[in-house]
């Protein structure tokens, strides 16, 4: 017997549970990667069914395409979340295609969004903290916030002071400056 | 090691994403499925639709399967909840005649193929049956009388190899090589008319 046909031996026993745990995980291995033993599980499984006067019934294809198509569309569901992500964070084309970049790119790229969001919310006040540093500008204790009378005496001294300010922006300009009035009373206008 | 066990491995493979090892649970507990689903639902094309439609939902939810019971019976609970719901929606309850759903479950083998015949089926499926059933006969004729009562012992009888062993006065590993011949034997005859079957090879 060739070790093809041990193979199929082994999967005839394994179908009627005639097999040890070692052996039974060895033929299951080689049997779910290998299409013409499952072909053979399939048909081994028709010759039961039909000795013992059950229907012939298969359903294999339909169940495995519907799990393929299955799969297929939560894979492209997770590619368009990542999409999204990878557009989100500005990086565009270069390595917008997660299906085809290698693992450490995708690793990279999400410990990048985790970095952000991180900093992010280290960084930014909670939502209560905003509204408190709102309130607390708003109801600012009157001890601590300039009395008018004050407001007045500060306008006053530096409008004193401004003439003495050192580096002004119109320093040796203004005797160039004639107010209109003066203009129009010595003809300068035409 | 039994059914259980060996089903519990194929379990495993599953979770751990091989998607083969869960055809090899769909081809060996499809006709079994639809012999209960059968038993709720007369419609056969609707029962083939609830079967599908209950091996996807154990595909599901297979993650979440633990091993505290069996998975043939974890999986015609599912089966049950399937044509109970379908039968919910359609509000064509449809069920049968012959015995309550509780002794179904106990004891899912039933003449289903009878009543298939008797009641409504499709052609293509009736044909296919009734075609391999012939083939599978004429097969069955042409083994010699070790082989042939091996077969029938072991699937038949659901005899142990032990115990065919005991039965025809030969050791086991000889009981063992005469099913496989069999089978092979078998499935050779069946091989133009499975291959001729569209959309159906796995």
């Amino acid at each position: 017997m060739g070790e093809g046909e041990a193979m199929k031996a082994q999967v005839s026993a394994l179908m009627d549970g005639e097999l040890n745990e070692r052996e039974s995980m060895e033929t299951l291995r080689v049997l779910c990667g290998d299409a013409e033993l499952r072909r053979r599980w399939a048909d081994y499984h028709r010759i039961a069914a039909s000795l013992r006067g059950e229907p012939e019934l298969d359903l294999v294809a339909r169940v495995m395409t519907a799990i393929d198509a299955e799969s297929t569309r939560s894979y492209a569901a997770s590619h368009t979340i990542l999409d999204r992500l990878s557009r989100l964070l500005f990086l565009g084309r270069r390595c917008v295609d997660f299906g085809r970049a290698p693992a450490w790119a995708l690793a990279a790229s999400l410990a990048g969004v985790a970095v952000v969001i991180v900093w992010a919310m280290s960084s930014a006040p909670a939502p209560g903290e905003r509204l408190g540093v709102l309130q607390a500008r708003v109801e600012m204790p009157p001890a601590l916030a300039p009395s008018p009378s004050s407001r007045a005496s500060l306008q006053e001294y530096l409008l004193a002071h401004q003439a003495y300010a050192p580096g002004g922006a119109l320093t040796g300009g203004t005797r160039n400056i004639r107010s209109v009035h003066r203009v129009a009373a010595s003809g300068g206008g035409r | 090691m039994g059914d259980r066990e060996s089903d519990q491995l194929l379990v495993e493979r599953v979770k751990s994403g091989d998607k083969q090892a869960f055809g090899l649970l769909v081809v060996k507990y499809q006709s079994r499925l639809a012999r209960l689903v059968g038993r709720m639902v007369y419609d056969t094309s609707e029962i083939e639709d609830i079967v599908q439609d209950s091996f996807i939902r154990a595909y599901r939810a297979l993650p979440e399967f633990r091993n505290d019971s069996a998975f043939y019976s974890w999986l015609y609970r599912i089966g049950v909840n399937a044509a109970k719901s379908w039968l919910s929606t359609h509000g064509r309850r449809k069920a049968a005649a012959r015995s309550p759903l509780g002794s179904d479950e106990e004891n899912p083998e039933s003449d289903y193929l009878d009543r298939l015949i008797q009641d409504n089926v499709t052609p293509e499926n009736l044909l296919m049956s009734k075609q391999v059933g012939e083939a599978v006969n004429r097969a069955l004729e042409g083994l010699s009388e070790e082989i042939r009562m091996a077969i029938v012992l072991c699937e038949i009888d659901g005899l142990s190899y032990e115990e065919i062993a005991q039965a025809m006065d030969c050791p086991i590993g000889t009981v063992r090589s005469r099913i496989f011949r069999a089978r092979e034997a078998i499935s050779l005859k069946l091989k133009p008319l499975l291959d001729t079957a569209p959309n159906k090879r796995w």
